[in-house]
């Protein structure tokens, strides 16, 4: 039998106690009185007990757990289907778009070469011009000045 | 299962996709509790269960601090509950309304097991009789081992203020007679 204000103090905490709440000193000195004290232990097992009931009270029933479940599951699924599709679809768009970017890409090098040839350049500048093996013709309304040698 | 949270939730950044199911197998009965426990229509609860963990997909590489995703599922379902309430003009916070609506189970079985049934239902209906911030507190301390701290974040109370509900509705349980005036059937 332990002393009445040993007993009142453990049982005064035993909540915070079962909570895990009260300092270590205060955990191991109250451990101590439930390891030799019959009714605080009594009624430390009632509680750990009521507890348990209030877990399993508040716990959800497995049957609704289940459906609940399959339906997140398959939920989820879904969405990895998704993600993977748009990645999928990604890279046919990327295949598609490759084909006009590459044909703009080759008419702008052609566009910047033909600045360095005697075809991007104003040709009325030119004092000499030389077009062996090429046809000219002009535009409607437009004039070349100078003389041509003729193709040989 | 000793993968904890956060190597499951690396696993799933690093392109392992398909292991969030483990993340949800884990933690979908105590988050269930809870939504259920918040909302009376089981539709509704499965809607907000669902949301919350596609929500959960997409935003996880936002969560800072994989070591608590329990508490950050949480924080997603109860906004959804409060974000649903709102919109149908329910009064706030009335978690747990759902605990003594579960539909009654005629099962076979032993008296025992029966006896114990009961205990659970008398239990539920005792919980669902404390106020709706004790409730709460109770469920994410027991259902959901969080400790106070994380409780206080969840809620955004104190660490204080969980404490003090959590026995405050523990020491209303033990003394609680399950009178019929507790009962809500």
């Amino acid at each position: 039998m332990m002393n009445r204000t040993g007993c009142e103090r453990v049982v005064g905490r035993l909540d915070r106690f079962l909570d895990g709440d009260l300092t270590a000193t205060e955990q191991a000195r109250d451990a101590g009185h439930l390891e030799v004290c019959a009714t605080c232990a009594r009624e430390l097992e009632a509680r750990q007990k009521e507890l348990a009931r209030v877990r399993a009270a508040l716990s959800g029933r497995p049957e609704e757990i289940e459906i609940a479940l399959s339906l997140v599951h398959a939920a989820l699924e879904e969405r990895l289907e998704e993600r993977a599709v748009p990645r999928y679809r990604l890279r046919i768009v990327a295949r598609r778009a490759l084909v006009p970017l590459l044909t703009a890409a080759a008419a702008l090098l052609v566009l910047s070469l033909m600045r360095w040839t005697p075809f991007g350049t104003d040709i009325t500048t030119i004092t000499s011009l030389e077009l062996p093996s090429w046809n000219v013709s002009l535009p409607t309304g437009t004039s070349l000045l100078g003389e041509l040698e003729e193709a040989k | 299962m000793d993968t904890t949270d956060s190597e499951l939730v690396a696993r799933v950044l690093g392109g392992e996709s398909e292991r969030f199911h483990d993340l949800v197998n884990r933690h979908t009965g105590p988050l269930w509790s809870t939504i259920r426990g918040s909302v009376s229509n089981v539709e509704d609860a499965r809607e907000i269960l669902q949301e919350t963990w596609m929500r959960a997909f997409e935003r996880l590489d936002r969560l800072r601090e994989p070591g608590r995703l329990r508490s950050w599922l949480l924080s997603i379902s109860l906004n959804l509950v409060r974000q649903r309430h709102r919109r149908r003009g329910v009064v706030e916070a009335e978690p747990n309304e759902g605990l003594d609506r579960f539909p009654d189970e005629a099962r076979e079985g032993a008296a025992e097991r029966a006896e114990q049934k009961d205990e659970v239902e008398s239990m539920r209906r005792r919980i669902a009789g404390l106020p709706p911030r004790q409730r709460q507190v109770l469920d994410l301390r027991l259902n959901h081992e969080l400790s106070h701290a994380e409780i206080a974040s969840v809620l955004g109370i104190s660490a204080e203020s969980s404490r003090a509900n959590y026995y405050q509705a523990v020491r209303k349980l033990r003394s609680a007679d399950d009178s019929p005036t507790t009962e809500k059937r």
